[in-house]
C-alpha cells in the first residue's frame, strides 16, 4: 500500500468526482436517448456518491470512471470500427483498473481483475473475428454474452463482487455489462443473419440460469450480480423490439441505485428504514414497469424479483434496524433516489402491464422471507471450465518452452559438432603438414641432394636437385602425354 | 537540399562514428544530443515535404543490369527513419556512463544507426542488401564486446544465423534481379516467382525472426547489454520485417497462405514460450518474436489494411519493445538479477518503477490508447476482411494470450513481498529514457493520425 502514495491526492480527487459528477449529470440531459446519456447519468450519480463514500484513492477512481465513460462514448459515437472496438475494450480496462488498483489492492483483487479482463478478451477474439466476416452476428453475440456476463459466463461478474459498491454500481449498470446487449441496438446491421428466435432462445435460457443462480446465492452482492445477468438476458431475449432498450436502460438505473443503497447499508452495518424504502421503491419501479414478457421470460423475471426481495433480508428486519440517519449518510442515498426517479422517467410513467403483478408478488413474498438460501454456487462449473482452459494453456506453454529448449540444445549440438569437426580437420591438416608432407619433402630433398652432388656447396646443390626433379617431372609428363 | 538530407540520414551517423572514438565521456554525451537533434531536424524537414522524395545515380553495372545508388523517403519508411533516430540515440545515452570502452560502444551503435537508416532509405535491392549486411557486423561486435558472460557464444550464434540468412537472401535477390532489375519500382511492379520468393522470405525470416529460425534472438537479448537489446529489438528486427513488407511485395498466392500460416503458428508458439519463462529479458524477447510474427501475418495478407497494420506494427513495436528492455535493464541494475522469483515485489519499493511497470504492461498487452493496439487491430481486421474470419482468430488471440502472461508478470513484480536487495543507481538516465519511450509509445497510441494518414498511401 505504501507504494501508492502517489495516488493519494484525495482533495483533488474529491473535487474531480464532485465537479465531474455534476457535469456528467448536466450534460446527460442535452443528449438524445442512448446509452451515453444513461452512462452519463449513472456516472454522475456514482461520482457524487463516491466523493462521500470513498476514503482515499479518489483521484484514481475519478480517472478510471473517466476511462470507462470514454469507452462508452467511443463505442456510441465513433464512426470507425477501430474506435468502436477501442470503446468496447476501454470499459474492460476501466473494470480492471478499478478492481486492481482500487481499495481492494491485493493479489486476490488482481486475480479477479485479470479474470475479468481475460474473459472479456476471450469475447473480443470472437468480436474481432466477426468484424472480419460480414453478416456474421454469432461472433458479436458471443462477445456480447461474455461482456454482459450472461449465463454461463456470469462467473466473472460474480467474481467482480470484490469491488467497492460504487464500482459495482458503475460496471453492472451502464459502463461495462450493458454494452453486451446494447451493441445489437446500436449496430443492428451486425445482427444480420441472426434469427429473432436465436435471441429469444439464448436470452431465455440464460435468464433462467442466472435467475436460479440469484435465488440460490447467499451474499447480497452476489445475488445482485446474478440478477444483473438475468435482466440483461431478458433484454437480449426481447431484441429487436424497442422495449429491449427501455428495459436495458431501466435496468441500468435500477442496478446502479441498488448497489449504491447496498453500499450505504454496508457502511451503516444494516438496512435502515430509509434505505429499505429506497430499495423497495427502486426494485418495485423496475418490476412494475417491466414490458409485457412471454411466459417463459415472465417465470424468470419472477425468480429475479424474488432474489431481489431477498437482498434486504426481510422488511421486518429493516424496520427493526431503523435509526436516525445522519445527514452525511442521508446524502449518500441521494444519488440512488435520483436514479430511481430517472428509471421511472425512462419508462415515461407508463401504467404497469398486468403481468408485472406476478413478479411484484414474488418480490413482496421474498421481503418477508426468513429462510437462508442454499449454499450452492452455480458459477462454479463455468469457473472450473475457465480455470481448465488456463491450465491447458499453461501446460501447452510449458511443453512449447521445453521444445524450444530442445531446439536450442540441437543448435548447440550442431554447433559443437561443426566446431569439433573443424578442430579435427585443422588437427589433421596440421598433422599432415608437420608430420607428413614436411618430413617426406625434407627426406626427399636430402636424399636427392646427396644423390645429385654430395660434395657441392648447399645453394648450388639445392638448385641442382630442384632442376633434376623438375626435369624428371617434365619427362614423366611428356611420357604420359605421348 | 533534400538530396543532401537523404544522404545525411545515413552518412551522418557513419561519419560521427569515426569521430566518437576519440571523445571523452562528456563529449560523447554532447555529440549524442547534438547529432540526435540534427538528425531529427533533417527528418522533420523531409517529413514536411510532399513525399516521396527520391535520389538516384548510377552506381555500377552487374552483368547487363545497372545498379543504382538510390535513396528515398516514402510514406512507408518515414516513421521508421524517425524510430531509428529516436531509438538509436536513446539506446546510446541509456548506459553510456556505465559501460566499459564507451567510445567503442558508441562507434558501433552509430554504425548500426547509419546502416539501419540505409536499409530503410534504399530504393535499390543491391544497396538494400549492402546496408543490411553492413549492419550485421557492428551488431555482432556489440553483442560480442559488451554484456553477459556467454556473450561471445551468443554473438557467434547471431552471426551464424544471420549470415546464413544473408546467403539465402543474396541468392534470392540475384535470382529475382535477372528479370526485373534492381530498382524498387520494378520490384513492386513484377510478381515474384517461387524460387526467388522462397529464398527472399527465408533470408528475411531469420532476421524477423520466425520460429524455428529464432534461436539466436533469445540468447542475443539475454546476453547483450540493455542498450544492445533495445537496438536489437527496436531496430534490427525491423530490418527483416521491413524487407519482407517492402521488397517481397508480390508473392505467389500459395506463398501468401504459407506466410500467414507460418506467422500464425509462430505467434502461438512464441506466446507459449514467453509464458513459461522466468527471465524478464527472455520474456520480452519472446514477446518480440510474437509481435513480429504479427508483421509476417500482415505481410502475408492480400489486404492493404493488414499491410498498413504491419508497417505500423514495425514502428509501434520498436517503441514498446525498446521501452520494455529499458525498463528490464533499469530493474536489473537496481536488483542485480533478472529472474522473476528474485525480482518479486520489486515494484512496491518505488512508485515510479510501479507506474512505469503499469504503463509498459498496458503497452505490451495493447490496451486502447497504447501504440500496439492500433497496429494489432489493423492487422486483425485486415487479415480477416482479406482472407476470412478464420485467419483473424490467430492474430486476435495475441490480444488475449499476451495479456494472460503479462498480467501474471505484473502480479509477481508488484504484489508480492519484496525480496530483492537494492543497489542505488549511479545515474537516473535509464529511468529518464524509459519514461521517454513510454511517453512516445502512449503519444503514438493516442494520436496515431500522422502516420496512419501516410500509410493510407501504401498500396499496389
Amino acid at each position: 500500500m505504501g507504494s501508492f502514495a502517489i495516488f493519494r491526492a484525495d482533495r483533488w480527487g474529491r473535487f474531480l468526482l464532485l465537479t465531474g459528477g455534476s457535469l456528467a449529470l448536466g450534460l446527460s440531459f442535452t443528449l438524445p436517448s442512448n446509452l451515453l446519456r444513461v452512462a452519463l447519468q449513472v456516472l454522475g450519480a456514482v461520482s457524487l456518491y463516491s466523493a462521500l463514500y470513498l476514503p482515499r484513492y479518489t483521484l484514481l477512481y475519478a480517472g478510471f470512471y473517466a476511462v470507462g465513460l470514454g469507452g462508452v462514448a467511443l463505442f456510441e459515437l465513433s464512426p470507425s470500427p477501430l474506435g468502436v472496438f477501442a470503446g468496447w475494450e476501454l470499459t474492460a480496462v476501466a473494470g480492471l483498473g478499478l478492481l486492481v488498483w482500487g481499495k481492494g489492492y491485493s493479489k486476490q483483487a488482481l486475480e479477479v481483475g485479470r479474470l475479468i479482463f481475460l474473459t472479456n478478451r476471450l469475447g473480443d477474439v470472437a468480436w474481432l473475428a466477426a468484424l472480419a466476416a460480414p453478416h456474421c452476428g454469432w461472433g458479436f453475440l458471443l462477445a456480447g454474452a461474455v461482456k454482459a456476463g450472461l449465463f454461463p459466463f456470469t462467473f466473472w461478474l460474480v467474481q467482480a463482487m470484490q469491488a467497492l459498491p460504487p464500482v459495482s454500481a458503475l460496471l453492472h449498470s451502464a459502463l461495462l455489462v450493458s454494452l453486451g446487449v446494447y451493441w445489437a441496438l446500436r449496430y443492428p446491421n451486425w445482427t444480420a443473419g441472426l434469427d429473432r428466435g436465436v435471441f429469444l432462445g439464448l436470452g431465455s435460457l440464460s435468464a433462467w440460469g442466472a435467475a436460479l443462480g440469484a435465488v440460490v446465492a447467499r451474499h447480497p452482492k452476489v445475488k445482485l450480480a446474478w440478477t444483473t445477468a438475468a435482466h440483461l438476458a431478458i433484454s437480449l431475449a426481447l431484441l429487436p423490439a424497442p422495449s429491449a432498450q427501455s428495459y436495458l436502460f431501466h435496468h441500468s438505473y435500477l442496478k446502479a441505485a441498488l448497489f449504491l443503497v447496498f453500499g450505504a447499508a454496508q457502511r451503516r452495518g444494516g438496512f435502515s428504514l430509509g434505505s429499505a424504502a429506497i430499495w423497495v421503491a427502486n426494485a418495485g419501479a423496475l418490476i412494475l414497469s417491466a414490458p409485457p414478457l412471454p411466459p417463459l421470460l415472465l417465470g424468470a423475471e419472477c425468480l429475479v424479483a424474488f432474489a431481489l426481495g431477498q437482498v434486504p433480508h426481510g422488511l421486518g428486519w429493516a424496520i427493526q434496524a431503523f435509526r436516525q440517519m445522519p445527514l452525511r449518510e442521508g446524502l449518500l442515498l441521494a444519488p440512488s433516489v435520483l436514479l430511481g426517479f430517472l428509471s421511472l422517467f425512462e419508462n415515461s410513467l407508463s401504467l404497469p402491464p398486468a403481468d408485472s403483478l406476478l413478479p411484484l408478488l414474488a418480490f413482496l413474498l421474498a421481503l418477508g422471507w426468513s429462510k437462508t438460501p442454499l449454499a450452492f454456487r452455480l458459477d462454479r462449473f463455468s469457473l472450473w471450465a475457465f480455470q481448465g482452459l488456463e491450465w491447458a494453456w499453461e501446460g501447452f506453454s510449458r511443453w512449447v518452452a521445453q521444445s524450444d529448449n530442445q531446439l536450442n540444445r540441437l543448435w548447440r549440438l550442431l554447433y559443437q559438432i561443426a566446431r569439433r569437426s573443424n578442430e579435427g580437420s585443422r588437427w589433421a591438416e596440421d598433422y599432415l603438414t608437420a608430420r607428413g608432407w614436411r618430413q617426406v619433402a625434407g627426406r626427399l630433398r636430402q636424399s636427392m641432394a646427396q644423390l645429385a652432388a654430395p660434395e657441392m656447396p648447399l645453394p648450388y646443390a639445392r638448385a641442382l636437385v630442384w632442376g633434376w626433379a623438375i626435369t624428371l617431372l617434365g619427362m614423366l609428363l611428356w611420357r604420359l602425354s605421348s | 537540399m533534400e538530396t543532401f538530407l537523404l544522404n545525411f540520414l545515413w552518412l551522418g551517423p557513419v561519419g560521427v562514428s569515426l569521430l566518437s572514438s576519440r571523445l571523452s565521456l562528456r563529449g560523447l554525451s554532447l555529440l549524442a544530443y547534438s547529432h540526435g537533434l540534427l538528425q531529427l531536424s533533417a527528418w522533420l524537414y523531409l517529413y514536411l515535404k510532399p513525399l516521396p522524395l527520391l535520389y538516384q545515380v548510377r552506381w555500377f553495372a552487374l552483368g547487363e543490369h545497372t545498379i543504382y545508388y538510390a535513396l528515398g523517403a516514402l510514406p512507408e519508411n518515414v516513421a521508421l527513419l524517425l524510430l531509428t533516430i529516436l531509438l538509436g540515440h536513446a539506446a546510446l545515452l541509456y548506459e553510456l556512463r556505465q559501460l566499459e570502452r564507451p567510445q567503442d560502444f558508441s562507434t558501433l551503435l552509430y554504425l548500426i544507426l547509419g546502416f539501419a537508416q540505409g536499409v530503410f532509405l534504399a530504393r535499390d535491392i543491391v544497396l538494400f542488401f549492402v546496408f543490411y549486411e553492413a549492419s550485421l557486423i557492428p551488431a555482432f561486435l556489440l553483442i560480442y564486446g559488451w554484456g553477459g558472460s556467454n556473450r561471445r557464444q551468443a554473438a557467434l550464434k547471431f552471426a551464424l544465423f544471420t549470415l546464413s540468412g544473408s546467403v539465402v537472401l543474396l541468392i534470392g535477390l540475384l535470382w529475382a534481379l535477372t528479370d526485373r532489375g534492381s530498382l524498387w519500382e520494378a520490384w513492386r511492379a513484377t510478381p515474384l516467382t517461387w524460387g526467388p520468393w522462397v529464398c527472399l522470405t527465408l533470408g528475411l525470416a531469420v532476421k524477423l525472426p520466425l520460429i524455428p529460425l529464432h534461436s539466436w534472438l533469445g540468447e542475443a537479448h539475454v546476453e547483450a547489454t540493455s542498450a544492445g537489446s533495445m537496438v536489437l529489438a527496436g531496430l534490427l528486427l525491423k530490418l527483416g520485417g521491413y524487407g519482407l513488407l517492402s521488397w517481397v511485395w508480390w508473392r505467389p498466392e500459395v506463398g501468401d497462405t504459407f506466410l500467414r500460416l507460418w506467422g500464425s503458428i509462430g505467434l502461438l508458439l512464441a506466446t507459449g514460450i514467453a509464458a513459461a519463462q522466468i527471465d524478464l529479458k527472455r520474456i520480452i524477447a519472446y514477446t518480440s518474436i510474437a509481435h513480429m510474427a504479427l508483421v509476417a501475418i500482415g505481410a502475408g495478407s492480400p489486404s492493404i489494411l493488414a499491410r498498413q497494420g504491419a508497417y505500423h506494427q514495425l514502428f509501434t513495436h520498436g517503441l514498446v519493445s525498446a521501452g520494455l528492455f529499458a525498463w528490464a535493464g533499469w530493474l536489473e541494475k537496481a536488483a542485480h538479477t533478472r529472474t522473476l522469483p528474485q525480482l518479486q515485489g520489486l515494484l512496491t519499493l518505488k512508485p515510479s518503477w510501479h507506474l512505469a511497470g503499469i504503463a509498459l504492461t498496458f503497452a505490451a498487452i495493447g490496451i486502447p490508447g497504447s501504440a500496439l493496439f492500433i497496429s494489432e487491430f489493423l492487422i486483425v481486421w485486415g487479415v480477416g476482411t482479406g482472407t476470412g474470419w478464420g485467419w483473424a482468430i490467430f492474430p486476435a488471440l495475441s490480444f488475449l494470450l499476451t495479456a494472460a502472461y503479462f498480467l501474471r508478470v505484473y502480479r509477481l513484480l508488484a504484489l508480492s513481498p519484496a525480496k530483492a536487495l537494492l543497489k542505488p543507481l549511479s545515474t537516473n538516465l535509464p529511468e529518464k529514457i524509459t519514461w521517454f519511450l513510454i511517453v512516445l509509445s502512449v503519444a503514438s497510441g493516442l494520436y496515431p493520425t500522422p502516420w496512419l494518414k501516410l500509410l493510407a498511401h501504401v498500396g499496389p
